[in-house]
């Protein structure tokens, strides 16, 4: 919803100053959007990818170009750049991906588990990239059942239970009310113990 | 409608789409290969039996008290055996011979009577039927001519009237006429054929493969997406209907295919590349309607095997349609009105040199109404989370 891929059943929500329901084209290019069903074209090079989405973003050629170099030698890409996503690893495909979803330099990023599924080194690039956003003052919204990522990377915590957020607040705020200790113990104690059978 | 990013779109889907083996399958390869051997192929097989048939000697039995002039004419036939076995028709029917020939005795009158005796479901006896009853024809003249003469009459009081036969149509309208039978339906086939897997694989084929919601959070509006696809559809969809027009057009002047098989008037395609593009333009509204509905069946669907399994009930649908164009006949007005056929039926009218505008306006015109609305459609479609999230 606040992607604008859905349109919201009541209320609504802003994005950097633009109505999701509203401005919806204002909100998408403020927006760098990275999920599980964000795929990519199995048949375009890495490059070819990031050109198009560039130009779906209105950029200029030689930004995109610039852009392209930037980034993939920020994540490594430079030796499959020009090779297909289809023919690509699963750490591959996501440093695409998450070229893609910055390319246009959004000044807000959502990325729903980023790293999950992948090894460790392309784990600490994308860890290592997020952390520069947050400190360029980007608003990521990052989402993860990794409780180490969460609290190395994130300003402002909340626990999401069974689709209503339990705890919200900064990790020092959060472990205080419950008593120090592990953040992972605090959200198991919040979701109500230990038990698989739910 | 046709933005920048329209074209970014379009461009991006026809390059894919061509990196895509089944798409160069559908556009290239077979209207260009498939197409034409298949026709040339049923062609020569036909020119092959038909030549057989002339070449093979029948077995014809006689029995009775024979006419010594048929029977003379029936010797003299090198292709026509003559028998004389006990038990004629048993042979006929287990196709040992072809034909029995019965003479009956001659009459009171002095009437010649005999029968033939051959097997309608059997092609060889068929041909023999055919050939001896030439010869009996021609007994019959000459009986005719003989008792004319012999009453002292001149021969010439036999033949009161002669009748010729002329085809005026030009060698370029034969051309036309030898074309348009199949081409149109070709023509319309082909278009659906290349665009249908295009159109799926861009709707359904972006949902299975979950690139759709990357496309959907990128800075594009449904109405750009849904127009880029479209455009790239009826492109992929026109280059195969241009291959098809090029390659089924030489096979048809090429006097070997079925296409052209029976025609025995000369017939030659000289058009004028005017008459050519024109003719190729009247096709771009179906196409629109054609890839529009096959957007709208692709971005309906759940998978791709989905989408085709919807898409090839549509294709059935059109087929049929197109079909009723290949019977010889005088259209109607109100058939200008039916999508598809209309398009087939203004082909057929335009590889004949015939530019009719009461037939062409109508045709485009409801096509055209069509389409828009099948597009319409596609975009509402591109709108509702419903339809696009459904897998």
């Amino acid at each position: 919803m606040i992607a604008t891929i859905l349109a919201p059943t009541a209320g609504t929500a802003a994005v950097a100053g633009h109505d999701v329901r509203t401005e919806p084209e204002s909100v998408r290019a403020s927006i760098g959007f990275l999920t599980g069903d964000t795929g990519l074209y199995d048949r375009m090079t890495a490059r070819e990818t990031l050109r198009y989405f560039g130009e779906l973003y209105g950029m200029d050629d030689d930004a995109i170009g610039r852009r392209i170099d930037q980034l993939s030698g920020q994540f490594g890409m430079a030796d499959f750049a020009d090779r297909r996503v289809g023919t690509m690893s699963t750490g591959m495909k996501q440093k695409v991906s998450l070229a893609r979803t910055v390319l246009h330099d959004p000044p807000v990023l959502i990325l729903d588990e980023p790293t999950t599924g992948l090894d460790i080194v392309t784990t600490r690039t994308i860890v290592r990239f997020i952390r520069q956003c947050r400190d360029q003052g980007k608003c990521i919204l990052f989402s993860t059942h990794i409780m180490h990522e969460a609290e190395t990377l994130c300003d402002r915590l909340a626990f999401m239970v069974r689709g209503r957020i339990t705890e919200n607040g900064t990790v020092a705020e959060i472990k205080g009310r419950h008593g120090g200790g592990d953040l992972e113990e605090i959200f198991v104690g919040l979701m109500g113990g230990d038990h698989d059978d739910r | 409608m046709m933005t920048a990013k329209t074209i970014v779109v379009f461009r991006k889907e026809l390059r894919d789409a061509f990196r895509d083996r089944s798409t160069i399958f559908s556009v290239l390869v077979l209207p260009l290969v498939v197409y034409p051997a298949m026709f040339i192929g049923m062609g020569l097989l036909i020119g092959q039996q038909r030549q057989d048939e002339e070449r093979r000697t029948v077995r014809v039995a006689v029995s009775g008290p024979r006419d010594q002039g048929l029977l003379d004419l029936l010797r003299n036939d090198p292709k026509i055996a003559i028998v004389e076995p006990a038990e004629p028709r048993r042979l006929l029917e287990s196709g040992e011979i072809h034909a029995a020939l019965e003479f009956q005795p001659v009459r009171a009158d002095k009437r010649l009577a005999l029968s033939l005796l051959y097997d309608q479901a059997n092609r060889s006896s068929v041909v023999a039927k055919e050939r001896v009853a030439k010869l009996i024809d021609a007994r019959r003249h000459r009986l005719v001519a003989e008792r004319v003469m012999a009453k002292g009459l001149d021969t010439l009081m036999l033949a009161p009237l002669t009748a010729e036969y002329k085809n005026v149509a030009s060698a370029r309208k034969m051309g036309g006429f030898v074309m348009g039978m199949i081409l149109p339906y070709m023509i319309v086939l082909l278009i659906c054929v290349g665009a249908v897997h295009t159109a799926i694989d861009i709707t359904a084929g972006e949902k299975e493969r979950r690139t759709i919601e990357t496309l959907l959070v990128s800075d594009i509006s449904r109405k750009e997406i849904v127009v880029g696809k479209l455009l790239a559809t009826v492109t992929i969809g026109m280059i195969t209907a241009a291959m098809g027009l090029v390659s089924l057009g030489l096979t048809a002047v090429s006097g070997i295919s079925i296409l052209s098989a029976r025609q025995s008037a000369p017939i030659s395609l000289s058009f004028s590349p005017g008459a050519m593009a024109f003719s190729y333009l009247t096709l771009i509204p179906t196409a629109i309607l054609l890839s529009s509905a096959m957007l709208l069946i692709g971005s309906f669907a759940r998978s791709v095997r989905e989408g085709n399994a919807y898409a090839s009930y549509f294709m059935m649908a059109i087929i049929m349609l197109a079909m009723v164009s290949i019977t010889p006949m005088e259209p109607s007005p109100g058939l200008f009105l039916v999508p598809v056929l209309n398009t087939a039926l203004c082909q057929k009218e335009l590889l004949m040199g015939i530019v009719n505008w009461g037939h062409i306006g109508p045709a485009v015109l409801t096509t055209g109404l069509l389409a828009a609305l099948a597009f319409v459609f596609a975009v509402a479609f591109f709108q509702r989370e419903e339809v696009l999230f459904r897998s």
